[in-house]
């Protein structure tokens, strides 16, 4: 999608000095609106895998599940319990069928281990 | 083209006049940015508030992509008598996230506004439209290796500083305090008018990011918690980033041990020793933080008992208080200060510090480290798990920065949490002369009867907390109405002075902060 380019970036950043260092150090706008997200990569790496990623651990796994473009959907749409919903305008249906192929790309988790025998609790009672 | 019938309508609109509404914004937005169906609505209405979703439904949703169609919008929504809610991001997770003051308010939704306008490396500033993320940020001073360092809230990754800081939140580094390190606003007012505060009306300036106070009145606050304006543009100051930081995390094994920490730590705030936004977390937030679960450790219902938490202490090393806090500067200033802070620790004779060498990628020390050094994460997401069901509200009464203060506080809204069968999962935020005690209300909110209960107990939080003079510095859009009496009947006149003076249609998220000139009688 195209929009007009704001004057004010325009114009402060192109006043940016002679020197190379200055050029860096004052940057530039960006450019015009890209693509919400250019791969499902960036899209997971940015958003969903801040809770889902495995060695986060706040939201469930997704990687190599096979996941379809539809469930994915349906839950980022909905959300569920405390996992926000996201509308289009922040993640749309073109970047969810990216997210789906790039999740299938990733391996799946090593089955876990057996878990150790639950801890007592103790004082559960009051 | 035949209009299908809207499932929810604004407040005191017709279906006709609705559709007349409609048909002009897309005539503005193009068909794809006006969003009717219940489809593209549903994801404004995800809320973590113990109503149902029916009371904070949207009517539409308006994408807009320039400050031109902003303009056209409020002018149609004033012909129409349609309220218009705007989000920036719609992360404003536990405070009502996306979904509108009230219900049938059509929302504005600015994430596709997502421009970083500049970023000012040397002076040391950023101006930004209101879809930009803090993570968007982050990305983008990481590629372009600038040496400056991001303030953020918990949300970070996913929240932007328009949002956040209209909302007067607040981070954990030096400059946490976000609303005070806002520098120049862009406003769209109800009548169409574009209002830049601060040097943003002298045309040619080169300071509006530079100096906040412009000449005359400065109003940049009275857009803040408001519902006076569009704010299409902010500037913020950016941290230069210190060439050394040093986090570290200071354990306190007892609750009564929290009056000597705050009256120990407000003369390192107050002299700059420790600059960052300290935080005090309770045993259940840092629980939480780092994926411990209420089921793990309690099957009953009802609040943890005391005994289960003593001995989560006991399982984890975590501490009945949990402190974190860094320091900033050159190794010579760092190494002063983390003398002085170490000397007092000592001298106060209780504190197990730890350091980042000490504790690795130990979660939760990581993400808080993090966090105050402004990398974005979303490991605070965890508190969520803790009892589960998605229902969170913040009550986040202001306190002095002062220990007898803290612990009554603590005491208080102990005591009417489990009186509800609900934790106290609460960090205090410490500044200089005050702490944002922050506590979540996390509850389950598929379980009927545990949501009503929440409810009781958050107005019975409020109600007790004003009887000795607390009150809230934001809430959630349930009960901004009920806060909004906290302060008083004249701050309310004033308030709704001012929205008639500059939205007599009442067209801009009227209800917000409890200002809305069709419910409001002068008392």
């Amino acid at each position: 999608m195209k929009r007009p380019r704001d004057s004010i970036s325009l114009k402060k950043t192109l006043v940016t000095g002679a020197t190379v260092s200055l050029a860096v150090l004052v940057a530039p706008a960006l450019a015009d609106q890209q693509p919400q997200w250019r791969s499902g990569a960036e899209l997971y790496n940015n958003v969903c895998g801040y809770c889902h990623k495995p060695e986060v651990g706040v939201g469930t796994v997704l990687q190599g599940r096979e996941l379809p473009v539809e469930y994915l959907k349906v839950m980022v749409r909905n959300g569920f319990n405390a996992m926000p919903a996201f509308p289009a305008s922040y993640v749309d249906d073109a970047a969810l069928a990216e997210l789906s192929k790039y999740l299938a790309s990733l391996p799946p988790l090593p089955p876990k281990p057996t878990p150790p025998p639950a801890k007592p609790r103790p004082g559960a009672s009051p | 083209m035949t209009e299908p019938t809207n499932a929810v309508l604004p407040r005191g609109v017709t279906q006709e006049e609705f559709a007349e509404a409609l048909e002009k914004f897309r005539a503005v937005l193009g068909d794809a940015n006006v969003l009717v169906r219940s489809e593209q609505l549903v994801p404004y209405n995800k809320i973590m508030m113990p109503v149902e979703n029916a009371a904070h439904a949207p009517s539409a949703a308006l994408t807009a992509t320039t400050v031109e169609q902003i303009q056209e919008i409020v002018k149609i929504c004033n012909a129409h008598r349609i309220p218009v809610y705007p989000i920036s991001t719609g992360r404003n997770f536990g405070y009502g996230s996306a979904a509108p003051v009230q219900r049938g308010q059509i929302i504005l939704d600015l994430k596709k506004m997502n421009k970083i306008i500049k970023i000012d490396a040397e002076m040391c500033y950023a101006l930004v439209e209101p879809g930009v993320t803090y993570g968007q940020l982050y990305n983008y001073i990481q590629e372009n290796k600038l040496p400056v360092m991001l303030s953020f809230s918990a949300p970070s990754a996913i929240a932007g500083p328009v949002g956040n800081t209209m909302d007067r939140g607040v981070g954990y580094t030096p400059y946490g305090e976000h609303f005070m390190m806002q520098c120049g606003m862009e406003v769209v007012l109800a009548n169409g008018d574009v209002y830049r505060t601060g040097m943003g009306g002298v045309p040619g300036s080169n300071t509006w990011q530079i100096f906040k106070w412009g000449y005359g009145p400065t109003l940049d606050g009275m857009f803040t918690q408001a519902n006076y304006g569009i704010c299409t543009k902010m500037g913020f100051w950016l941290m230069p980033k210190p060439p050394v930081f040093k986090p570290f995390e200071v354990i306190f094994e007892n609750e009564e041990d929290i009056v000597e920490i705050v009256d120990l730590l407000r003369p390192l705030r107050m002299s700059g020793t420790i600059p960052n936004s300290v935080v005090i977390a309770s045993t259940l937030w840092e629980a939480g933080s780092a994926h411990l679960t209420r089921a793990q450790y309690v099957s009953e219902p009802g609040h943890t008992p005391d005994s289960v938490i003593r001995q989560m202490q006991k399982d984890t090393g975590m501490g009945a208080w949990n402190l974190y806090a860094a320091l900033y500067g050159t190794r010579e200033q760092v190494d002063v200060n983390w003398k002085i802070v170490t000397d007092a620790f000592r001298k106060l004779g209780k504190g197990r510090i730890v350091t980042q060498e000490e504790a690795g990628d130990k979660q939760p020390f990581k993400y808080r480290a993090e966090l105050m050094s402004g990398v974005p994460n979303l490991q605070e997401f965890g508190l969520y798990n803790w009892r589960g069901g998605g229902g969170s509200m913040w009550f986040a009464p202001v306190s002095e920065a002062r220990g007898s203060e803290c612990r009554k506080q603590a005491a208080l809204a102990k005591r009417i949490l489990h009186k509800h069968g609900l934790d106290y999962v609460a960090e205090f935020i410490v500044a200089p002369r005050d702490m944002h005690h922050v506590i979540d209300v996390l509850y389950n909110r598929t379980d009927a009867e545990e949501t009503r209960r929440a409810d009781a107990c958050f107005n019975e939080l409020l109600d007790e907390f004003e009887k000795e003079g607390y009150a809230v510095y934001r809430v959630n859009t349930r009960f901004q109405e009920r806060v909004a009496r906290s302060y008083g009947p004249v701050k309310r006149d004033v308030e709704h002075a001012i929205k008639r003076a500059l939205d007599p249609n009442n067209v801009l998220a009227p209800g917000r902060c409890g200002i809305d000139l069709d419910s409001y009688r002068k008392s």
